[in-house]
């Protein structure tokens, strides 16, 4: 079974359909990629997913490890090992960073039933991957994403993940934004979270992270719906085509 | 309006208690005492009319009768202990039901050049003086809640600092009170004496030790400070009473040229709360900076209501008010300014930022200027706002459940009101807003 099963999903936002029949599974161990034109629906999935207020389910199912995600709170699913990366990181003044940190962690290891961290644990934890996303520890004492500039934002939320080492991870456009350097620290930092029991899904606009992080399967997200699926040479032939082939021959169909 | 029962309740209960009460010997002060009861009697109580009484529940004040306390129950230091808060070590006088109780005290703490006194023992030491500072600001007890205090103050403190001298530790005030088989009245009085260059810092602290009896007591507290040229005052209040209870201050701080003042007031408890603030801005180049923190939940009322009253030239004013109002929570802040004419190069500074967590609840935020002369830099700003949806999503998609989230968002917006200085303050703030505190029956 799929860690991730996601079965004819419609959902709207404000009365207007966004997603219309949505399906795609994902299982453990696999990198899957979504791209598809702006506002075809990919971050509404990402939201739905991790439970965003606002998204009105009209239909269908997703299904994680097989527990009704659509049931659960946003913080149930995080704690049950769902990880959302934002294409927007939100500034919190007056909320620090580590803070947050391991007050996610604890949570999610008091559900599993495991010892919190101690201060000293966490610390040990979070300064080895801060290191290998290249970030200052001083950003630890700043209030989340508060003054980091997009770049920042975006390796912060890769810190996140690492640090909370989910089951499945959905990153929305953690790419978009990056200089060529940190694009390359933010794909080592996803390479270094594969693993056989950990998927990922990558939504991004371009061909570039995907060079460094290869991913198993590639789906084209549009209209709500995913019109094609396909191996990473879908990828590059998106990038040296674009869409409108992919969207004719799925109207076609 | 004299007629008022209730009103009579109080010329009675004078007459009976006037024989006991400190300073019957001190003739300026008893005609003092009578004085402010029959302006009080003359009066009446305000009314919703007033502006400054618009939204306060006034039928839990004027429509009981309260009775003085004449003995409280004793207290045990483990108790004192659970409530005070902690690392407070410098000179301490706790107030059990607004009587002072010297086995939990510590005046003798003080340092040279600082002295720390009851009410009682000041009035026998140095009448002259006490009758000079209370002389000095007639407004104190002109209105009905000042006379009241005025009339029946049983209580209180004294705290002089002598010219020049910095207290280096925190005098703290303690006032614990403990339900009671009647509704009692506590009316204490505290006198801050600074000269010249003179610096100190004061906490006043109330809370509520809980027990059975009659919770909706009435604390009605005057507060008078004097800062001579130069001087420095800090000024903490935390207010933790009773969620029954009903609390009113006022606090006045007169401030002579050069001098500052930071005043800070927290109000957490109380079914209704009240703070009146003044600081008459009285010399050239005065400063008063002043902290306002408000936390209405369940159906309790809160009220912060502060006069910068700018009556010297070069005199500043700055202040920072926050409520958090949720359940049936209603918040009150009135910050009035006023600039007296040939007052020129004044710089005032108002902020209020208010936060409504449920549908339910409501926030009155508005300042209030009176401006009589040119030279005046003003600003003033005040928002309502709620909490954001998309900051909670985010805590909430890193794990944290909802509750959580929702009060480190709330900790974080008061988080710059709370000194750094004094981290229990903060803790006893965060376990209010985490519903840590036991909630009262009744109040849910
Ligand atoms: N809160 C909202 N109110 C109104 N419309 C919304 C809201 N959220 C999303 N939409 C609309 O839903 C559609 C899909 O948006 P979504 O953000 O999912 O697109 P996307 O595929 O992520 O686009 P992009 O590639 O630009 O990030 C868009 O037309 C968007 O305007
Ligand atoms: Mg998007």
């Amino acid at each position: 079974m799929s860690m991730l099963e996601i079965n004819d999903l419609h959902a709207r936002v404000e009365a207007r359909p966004i997603l219309n029949g949505l399906s795609l599974s994902v299982a453990a161990g696999e990198v899957h990629a979504i791209m598809g034109p702006n506002g075809s629906g990919k971050s509404t999935l990402a939201g739905v997913l991790a439970g965003r207020p606002g998204y009105e389910i009209t239909g269908g199912q997703a299904h994680f490890e097989g527990a009704d995600l659509l049931a659960m709170a946003p913080e149930e699913r995080a704690q049950a090992g769902l990880f959302l990366g934002f294409q927007y990181p939100i500034e919190i003044p007056g909320v620090n960073n580590a803070y947050l940190l391991r007050a996610g962690l604890n949570a999610g290891r008091r559900v599993r039933g495991e010892p919190e961290l101690d201060a000293a644990d966490f610390l040990l934890r979070v300064r080895e991957k801060m290191s290998l996303m290249r970030m200052d520890p001083s950003f630890l004492s700043r209030a989340v994403n508060e003054g980091f500039s997009g770049g920042e934002k975006k390796r912060n939320e890769i810190l996140q993940m690492l640090v909370l080492e989910p089951k499945l991870a959905i990153l929305d456009e953690i790419d978009s934004g990056l200089d060529i350097d940190a694009l390359k620290i933010v794909a080592d930092g996803v390479n270094a979270a594969r693993g056989p029991d950990r998927a990922i899904v990558i939504v991004t606009h371009y061909q570039r992270l995907l060079n460094y992080v290869e991913p198993d399967r590639v789906h084209v997200l549009a209209g709500g719906r995913i019109v094609r699926s396909g191996g990473k040479e879908l990828a590059e032939a998106l990038e040296a085509r674009g869409y409108d082939w992919v969207l004719e021959a799925s109207d076609a169909a | 309006m004299s007629a008022e029962p209730v009103l009579s309740h109080y010329q009675a209960q004078y007459r009976a208690l006037a024989p006991e009460l400190p300073g019957r010997e001190l003739a300026w002060l008893v005609s003092r005492r009578q004085g402010a009861l029959a302006r009080l009697l003359r009066e009446g109580w305000p009314s919703n009319r007033h502006e400054a009484w618009k939204y306060a529940p006034l039928r839990l004040l004027t429509g009981r009768e309260f009775h003085p306390v004449i003995t409280p129950p004793p207290v045990a230091p483990q108790a004192l202990a659970a409530a005070a808060l902690p690392a407070l070590t410098g000179p301490r006088l706790v107030f059990v039901n607004g009587r002072y109780d010297a086995g939990l005290s510590a005046p003798d703490a003080a340092e040279a050049g600082v002295s720390v006194q009851p009410l009682a023992e000041a009035l026998a030491e140095a009448p002259e003086r006490i009758a000079e500072l209370l002389e000095a600001d007639p407004g104190a007890d002109a209105e009905a809640f000042g006379a009241l205090n005025t009339a029946f103050m049983a209580d209180g403190a004294c705290i002089r600092v002598a010219a020049g001298v910095q207290a280096r530790q925190p005098i703290s005030l303690v006032f614990l009170t403990a339900p009671a088989p009647v509704r009692q009245m506590i009316c204490p009085r505290v006198l801050l004496d600074l000269e010249a260059g003179a610096g100190a810092q004061v906490v006043v602290h109330h809370a509520g030790i809980g027990g059975t009896g009659e919770r909706s007591h009435l604390v009605d507290l005057l507060v008078q400070g004097a800062l001579a040229e130069g001087a420095e005052l800090s000024l903490l209040r935390l207010q933790e009473e009773d969620d029954q209870a009903l609390s009113l201050a006022q606090l006045r701080l007169r401030q002579g040229a050069a001098s500052r003042c930071t005043a800070a007031d927290y109000a957490l408890g109380g079914r209704f709360a009240r703070t009146e603030l003044t600081a008459e801005l009285a010399g050239v180049d005065a400063a008063a900076t002043v902290t306002g923190m408000l936390l209405p939940q369940h159906r309790q009322h809160m009220e912060l209501l502060t006069t910068m009253d700018h009556a010297a030239p070069a005199t500043l004013s700055t202040q920072q008010v926050k409520a958090v109002a949720d359940g049936h929570g209603r918040g009150v802040f009135n910050g009035l300014v006023r600039v007296r004419p040939d007052a020129q190069r004044i710089d005032a500074r108002q902020n209020s930022a208010n936060l409504l967590l449920s549908p339910s609840a409501e926030i009155d935020a508005r300042p209030q200027l009176e401006i009589y002369a040119d030279d005046v830099r003003c600003t003033h700003g005040a928002t309502v706002g709620q909490l954001d949806e998309s900051a909670l999503f985010y805590l909430r998609a890193r794990g944290l459940p909802l509750a959580a989230a929702r009060s480190l968002l709330i900790y974080a917006f008061l988080a710059e009101l709370l000194p750094s200085a004094l981290p229990a303050l903060g803790e006893r703030v965060d376990a209010r807003l985490r519903g840590e505190l036991p909630v009262p029956e009744g109040l849910a």
